[in-house]
């Protein structure tokens, strides 16, 4: 008995072994990447001309963030990227709350406050998901043209927040789903009502959807840049298409410590957002999906 | 006037019918229970009465006031649900005040009711705990104290005890019957168990398929069953429902049973003058020489030991021998689960009896507590 077990043991350990190493493998290369960027962005462009890749920075330098930041030229503008970071978060913040509080709206009723054709308007929302960007591109600047916001960051919050309301409201009915109907007849033997119910009980329950729908949202919207390069214009861009702007009006060489400054600056928030509540998010994904 | 009356009360999910023309009388301060085999429509019926369903057709009338025009809140009416409803991001205490909150009452009396609420239920040392925090014992007084603190003309509650491991069901089970003697508030409670209902109910209306089967007390359903389907779904175990055939003649009903390898009959007087017993065989409405099949019902406890009788009994007594397969300890009483002509036969002896050892045994069916029902519709005869 106590060799089989020991034989057991070993095995086990080395399998650990060879799961860890793998794993440790897998991490590096996905890293690689990152380490690049900031590792170039260090640098000073002669050590980039001339030296390895690979290599950690020799002199080690923030210039090129201080002018992705606030020097460097987009088109014939010399101001970085600052004015078109800010332009994000007016974007990203009023898109993704209003998409939010929409979809948890739109979730509840969808679950506990049925309607005749419920599934019908549900079965349209969840269509919308799946309609590529660029078909909609031509009716939507139509659309803005007519209500006389093309070209603003409006126009872009109501693009966003029409694309992210299928999205959010999956999310939520697809949570609100497995909360017990009892909850909401009890509330409604009390004497409670629609917005007492839904901001008192359900909305408190419900905090870690309110998470995935939150990281989702502000990921997609700060990453678009198709709606941002079609529907917003000149000083009104968001980040992602300043950055490839940036990129592209080059004078002279190519500054790739600038460039990769540039694009870690532009993709910081949405990393910062996972860093922080990346727990939240696996979460809620996972609430529901398993019985407590 | 009663104090719940429900008049022809009908509801329809799309095509299906849940249940059509119920007619129910409930009286003030009586403890009603709804009892029949889960999707007979008694929940349905229950979140009728709450308002939490519309109805088609009917009427809910209470204390002569038409309910169905009210919104739930309205009713004067609390409810406890199966799976509690507590509000889980709330405090015992926040979900017991909850009601009072959105009605406006002053935070004083808020405090006073929930903490008279807290120690009728004994529940004052968990108000600042969240739901997750708490049993499900625990969990289900805290659903009782929300139904409590509202003081309600009457109580719904929807098998709330099912939920609970069997020995938290008895002692819960105690404590809703003891909080009903004490408040003598008007309680429907729906449960699919026929022992928490006879335990329970001053009253017990049992449902079949969306009807109301019958409505008496516990005593009555348990020894008068009106049809086989209440015979059969009251009691543990049920009563046994024989097969079989009677014929009238002069002065006796020919009863018979058994068709293949073994076949029994008995010859049982007709009572003479206008005894209960006499009234008892009146529905049979047979003709001399013309003969009916039935079912012929006895509960477990009217079947005895053949030897264990003295002469006197004997009279209304059927003599059968039946095959013992095994038994069934149950403490208190021993159930014998004995093969009649290839049919299940239960009997339930005190622990006290000396067993048959042999396989083959002679048993006694007491006629007198028998009854007889329609073979085919389950009717009553008796």
């Amino acid at each position: 008995m106590s060799t089989n077990d020991n034989i057991i043991y070993v095995s086990g350990k080395l399998s650990r072994f060879f799961i860890y190493a793998i794993l440790l493998l897998a991490t590096l290369f996905y890293l690689f990447p990152l380490y690049v960027m900031l590792a170039t962005s260090f640098k000073t462009l002669d050590e980039i001309r001339i030296g390895d890749m690979l290599a950690f920075p020799q002199f080690f330098t923030l210039d090129s963030w201080v002018n992705a930041w606030g020097k460097s030229c987009i088109g014939v503008e010399c101001s970085g990227l600052k004015g078109y970071f800010l332009n994000s978060i007016k974007m990203a913040l009023p898109a993704v709350l209003i998409s939010t509080i929409l979809g948890a709206l739109n979730g509840f009723i969808l679950t506990k406050w049925r309607f005749p054709g419920h599934t019908l308007i549900f079965g349209l929302m969840l269509f919308g998901c799946f309609i590529p960007f660029q078909s909609i591109l031509i009716p939507m600047a139509l659309v803005l043209g007519k209500l006389k916001l093309a070209g603003g960051i409006t126009g872009l919050i109501i693009v966003h927040i029409t694309y992210g309301i299928g999205f959010t409201t999956l999310f939520f009915r697809n949570y609100y789903i497995n909360v017990p109907t009892e909850i909401l007849n009890a509330a409604k033997m009390e004497g409670a009502g629609f917005f007492t119910i839904f901001l008192k009980i359900f909305v408190p329950a419900s905090l870690p959807i309110f998470m995935v729908s939150i990281i989702w949202q502000f990921t997609n919207v700060w990453n678009d840049f198709l709606f941002g390069v079609s529907f917003a214009g000149g000083k009104n861009y968001p980040v992602t298409v300043a950055l490839n702007n940036l990129i592209n009006s080059t004078t002279s060489g190519k500054e790739y410590n600038v460039d990769m400054a540039a694009a870690i600056i532009s993709a910081a928030p949405t990393l910062l957002v996972y860093v922080l509540a990346g727990k939240y998010f696996v979460r809620g994904l996972l609430a529901g999906s398993v019985k407590k | 006037m009663s104090f719940l009356e429900i008049k022809q009360l009908t509801k329809k999910f799309a095509k299906t019918t849940v249940f059509k023309d119920i007619n129910l009388q409930i009286e003030k301060g009586e403890f009603i229970v709804l009892l029949g085999p889960s999707g007979c429509g008694k929940s349905t019926l229950l979140n009728c009465i709450a308002g939490l369903l519309s109805t088609d057709s009917g009427q809910i009338m209470m204390e002569g006031e038409d309910m169905n025009v009210k919104h739930p809140s309205k009713r004067d009416i609390a409810m406890v649900f199966q799976s509690y409803a507590l509000y889980p991001n709330m405090t015992v205490g926040k979900n017991i005040s909850f009601g009072m909150k959105v009605r406006r009452i002053p935070e004083k009396t808020i405090q006073e009711k929930v903490s008279q609420v807290a120690g009728i239920l004994n529940i004052t040392e968990l108000l600042n705990r969240k739901p997750y925090q708490l049993s499900g014992g625990q969990q289900q007084r805290v659903a009782i104290g929300r139904a409590l603190v509202r003081d309600p003309k009457l109580f719904l509650f929807d098998e709330p005890l099912s939920n609970l491991d069997a020995k938290l069901r008895l002692k819960m089970r105690t404590e809703i019957k003891r909080l009903h003697k004490n408040l003598k508030t008007t309680i429907i409670y729906v449960t699919h168990d026929q022992v928490e209902a006879m335990t329970l109910a001053d009253k017990i209306a049992v449902i079949n398929h969306g009807k109301v089967m019958q409505f008496a007390s516990p005593k009555e359903i348990y020894f008068s069953p009106n049809s086989a389907f209440v015979a059969q779904f009251i009691g543990s175990p049920p009563m046994n429902l024989i097969p079989a055939s009677i014929t009238k003649n002069a002065t006796h009903y020919q009863i018979g049973i058994g068709n293949k390898g073994k076949q029994a009959s008995f010859s049982l007087a007709i009572p003479a003058g206008n005894t209960l017993a006499k009234a008892k065989h009146s529905r049979l409405q047979l003709k001399n020489n013309e003969s009916r099949k039935i079912l012929l019902g006895i509960r477990p406890e009217n079947i005895y030991l053949a030897k264990n009788i003295a002469g006197s009994k004997k009279l209304s007594a059927w003599k059968l021998s039946m095959r013992l397969d095994f038994i069934e300890p149950h403490g208190a009483d021993n159930q014998l689960i004995l093969d009649l002509d290839g049919m299940e036969i239960i009997c339930r002896l005190h622990s006290d009896i000396l067993l048959p050892k042999t396989s083959e045994t002679e048993f006694y069916l007491d006629l007198n507590k028998a009854i007889f029902y329609d073979a085919e519709s389950g009717e009553c005869l008796s």
